[in-house]
């Protein structure tokens, strides 16, 4: 649930930068100092000049929050920070089995960490947005910070009640699985507590208004037989010769690509499966990176640690159409990385490492920064 | 004795020319007192009273002076964790610090006044533990058949009060016959699914072991078997969202019957029309159970001039049937039972598509329409 932006992607923006003189536009420029209230903080994402993307379920809404945070570090320090879990609960004056860190991103410009955190229990929880620097830790103030939102629309009859007049209440919500910054769009993908949906919204950034956001219905093929709908667990994009693509992974383990273009409004989508992730087992996080002028993609997954796998294999597969016999798999190949084990989150901390927190055996949460493999 | 004070008195001068460090605190913090206060909404602050104010101290400088840290465990030392966030302000000599957030009923807080010298006085304030008597029940699980599908879709648990989130897969099992845990029955979301007040929990079924063809489903297969029996588990160790554990756990236990892959036909649903000017309820009974939630929602009656018909909905006999009573008496006319196609069956099968379409078999030809509209009459009453 990471910042989406790539090395292919920054390829891709500098070259627009040079096409288009409005790409190099202050983005923040239309936002507004108001204190933003958030209602809840699920995942977060980087986009540009420090701008950080918090997705608000329960506010049905996605805030960018300019957290001036702008300037290039000379010499990073990396994110190091024990217990993190404690640190938040002590800064927010609780105990740590009431705090729930819901999500992290890296800020590419400053490689400072930001974590979505929920402080209490309930739904009616305050939502607060936590900083690492180092090994240092803050608790942002959103009153002084600019900021926009964009609310996402309800589908029909979301609003449909039970109970009458005052009594009136929706118990619909829309859970957002993931969300990313991609191309000028924010991409959200997100499943219903009710009806088995999957929707992913794309909007375009600046939030100006313009424009109607572009709602796609996500479908799996299983074998080229079997259509349903499929909500999607988390998402990055890449190119594939020269494309934008999507790679997600659905709630039903399959990995998909699914190219940017078609993500129009209306249009019913299906993945091409190009692996199936396994049994027991839930990807969480995917980051995209070079090395050795070669690009990867590593999945940080519940049950299977983490995975490597080359990009350019994810371009070159056919897709898996046929059946795979005795249950075995069939698609990409991959590489598990041994050492990173009980990784929780994880994201870009810059070119070459990433940004992990691993949960250790004492059931706290650490954050480190480990060498990309 | 008094060489040792007289060195400690020119340590203390000393240290009270060099300039703060950062702090607003002159010297040794030995006469600042704090306090805790609490405003006529009930939220506590600190109160600092006593300092020695080293001139331009702001609010950057106080975070160095004074310093308020959590303390988890009784008598701990906060040596490693940060200081408690919250604002500063000083008016007339006196200087308050309102955490950010209400101060936790069984934790501990140490207070710390620091002098430039770096020696701090502490105070410790403990918040009494707030005793919380378990009263939170699970009030309903829907389907509440006793009987539900092989490829059951999901279920809805629901509270009697707002819940603690994050804990739900591990508080919610399912067992077999033999009263052996099934392993990984349900998709488990970073983001658990609770509609907004945080009293009904939605609990999808893994969606790899129910469709065809996925890799989970082939391998381990599917979570559900038909014939067999089942209990669903809710633990009473699991606790509301004001930290009082569950008033007793929750039990229901069904039989599985085999997979259903047919969409809802409102045509063959049974309608019965009211009498006009009577207050009685249309009802609907369908051929078998339909989701809870989304017969709340996603079915309703309007008029011929095209209004909706406002009133009081049921489901009842297990979600097989749906009643309206009006706020007002029925008039004469036709009226148009209208439903979402997006309306579910138990195993997800909704009104416009079955949950999966078999594309090398025929399936029933697909609504168009994302509204589906089923026309009645109310008549007079005999």
């Amino acid at each position: 649930m990471k910042l989406k932006l790539l090395a292919c992607l920054a390829l891709t923006c500098s070259l627009s930068i040079s096409l288009n003189p409005a790409a190099a536009a202050d983005l923040t420029a239309g936002m507004k100092t108001a204190s933003l209230e958030l209602k809840s903080a699920g995942p977060v994402a980087f986009g540009p000049q420090g701008i950080l993307f918090v997705a608000d379920p329960l506010g049905a809404a996605v805030h960018a929050i300019a957290t001036g945070d702008t300037g290039k570090v000379a010499k990073r320090k990396p994110v190091a920070l024990d217990a993190v879990d404690r640190k938040i609960a002590a800064a927010l004056g609780t105990a740590p089995d009431k705090i729930r860190i819901s999500d992290l991103a890296v800020n590419p410009l400053s490689g400072v960490a930001y974590l979505s955190v929920a402080r209490g229990s309930g739904v009616a929880a305050p939502a607060v947005i936590v900083s690492v620097r180092g090994d240092k830790l803050e608790t942002l103030d959103l009153s002084s910070l600019k900021s926009a939102s964009f609310t996402l629309p309800s589908v029909p009859d979301a609003k449909a009640t039970t109970g009458r007049g005052r009594r009136r209440q929706s118990a619909r919500s829309q859970a957002i699985t993931d969300l990313g910054y991609v191309n000028g769009r924010v991409l959200v993908a997100g499943m219903s507590n009710e009806e088995f949906s999957s929707s992913l919204r794309s909007v375009a950034f600046p939030f100006d208004g313009s424009g109607k956001p572009a709602s796609v219905e996500i479908y799996h093929g299983a074998h080229g037989r079997f259509e349903t709908r499929s909500p999607v667990r988390t998402f990055v994009s890449l190119n594939v010769a020269g494309q934008p693509y999507l790679v997600a992974a659905y709630q039903c383990t399959p990995l998909v690509t699914i190219p940017l273009s078609d993500i129009k409004p209306g249009a019913k989508l299906k993945g091409k499966t190009v692996a199936e992730l396994g049994n027991r087992n839930r990807p969480l996080d995917m980051i995209v990176y070079t090395k050795a002028g070669k690009e990867y993609m590593l999945i940080a997954n519940s049950s299977r640690g983490i995975m490597k796998v080359s990009t350019v294999e994810l371009g070159k597969h056919p897709g898996i159409t046929e059946r795979v016999a005795g249950g075995g798999k069939k698609g990409v190949p991959y590489e598990t990385i041994e050492g990173w084990k009980g990784i929780l989150q994880l994201d870009r901390a810059d070119d070459s490492n990433a940004l992990v927190m691993r949960e250790t055996e004492a059931g706290s949460f650490n954050l480190e920064t480990l060498p990309l493999p | 004795m008094i060489r040792r004070l007289s060195w400690m008195i020119l340590a203390v001068l000393l240290l009270g020319i060099i300039p703060g460090c950062g702090r607003s605190v002159r010297d040794e913090p030995g006469s600042a007192r704090i306090g805790l206060a609490t405003d006529p909404d009930g939220s506590r602050y600190f109160e600092v009273t006593g300092l020695e104010v080293l001139p331009g101290a702001d609010e950057s400088s106080w975070r160095e002076s004074v310093r308020i840290y959590t303390l988890f465990e009784r008598d701990s030392s906060p040596d490693g964790l940060p200081p408690l966030a919250g604002s500063y302000v000083f008016t007339g000599g006196v200087l308050r610090f309102r955490p950010r957030f209400p101060l936790e009923p069984g934790l501990e807080y140490s207070a710390r006044v620091y002098g430039s010298s770096g020696r701090f006085r502490e105070t410790r304030f403990r918040i009494p533990k707030r005793e919380v008597e378990p009263t939170t029940v699970v009030s309903a699980v829907y389907p509440s058949s006793d009987v539900l599908p092989e490829n059951l879709l999901k279920f809805y648990i629901h509270f009697s009060a707002p819940m603690s989130i994050g804990r739900a897969y591990e508080n919610t099992r399912l067992l077999n016959s033999q009263g052996q845990v099934v392993r990984y029955p349900f998709l488990e979301l970073d983001e658990e699914l609770w509609d907004p007040t945080g009293r009904r929990l939605t609990i999808f079924i893994d969606p790899g072991r129910i469709k065809q063809e996925v890799l989970p489903n082939k391998t381990v297969g599917p979570v559900f078997r038909a014939g067999e029996s089942y209990t669903l588990v809710v633990s009473d160790r699991w606790k509301d969202a004001a930290g009082a554990r569950l008033r007793s756990s929750f039990r229901k236990s069904f039989r599985v019957s085999g997979a259903d892959h047919e969409s809802p036909d409102p045509a063959a649903w049974k309608l019965s029309a009211p009498s006009a000017g009577s207050r009685d309820p249309l009802a609907l009974t369908f051929d078998a159970p339909l989701d809870h939630a989304l017969l709340q929602r996603l079915l309703w009656v309007e008029s011929a001039a095209g209004e909706r018909v406002e009133g009081a909905v049921r489901v009842e006999d297990s979600e097989r049937r749906w009643s309206l009573r009006p706020d007002k008496d029925w008039s004469p006319g036709t009226y148009q039972l209208v439903i979402r196609s997006t309306l579910e069956d138990l195993a997800g099968n909704g009104v416009d598509k079955p949950f999966e379409v078999d594309l090398f078999e025929q399936v029933r030809s697909r609504v168009d329409s994302r509204l589906v509209r089923r026309e009645f009459t109310v008549t007079p009453g005999r």
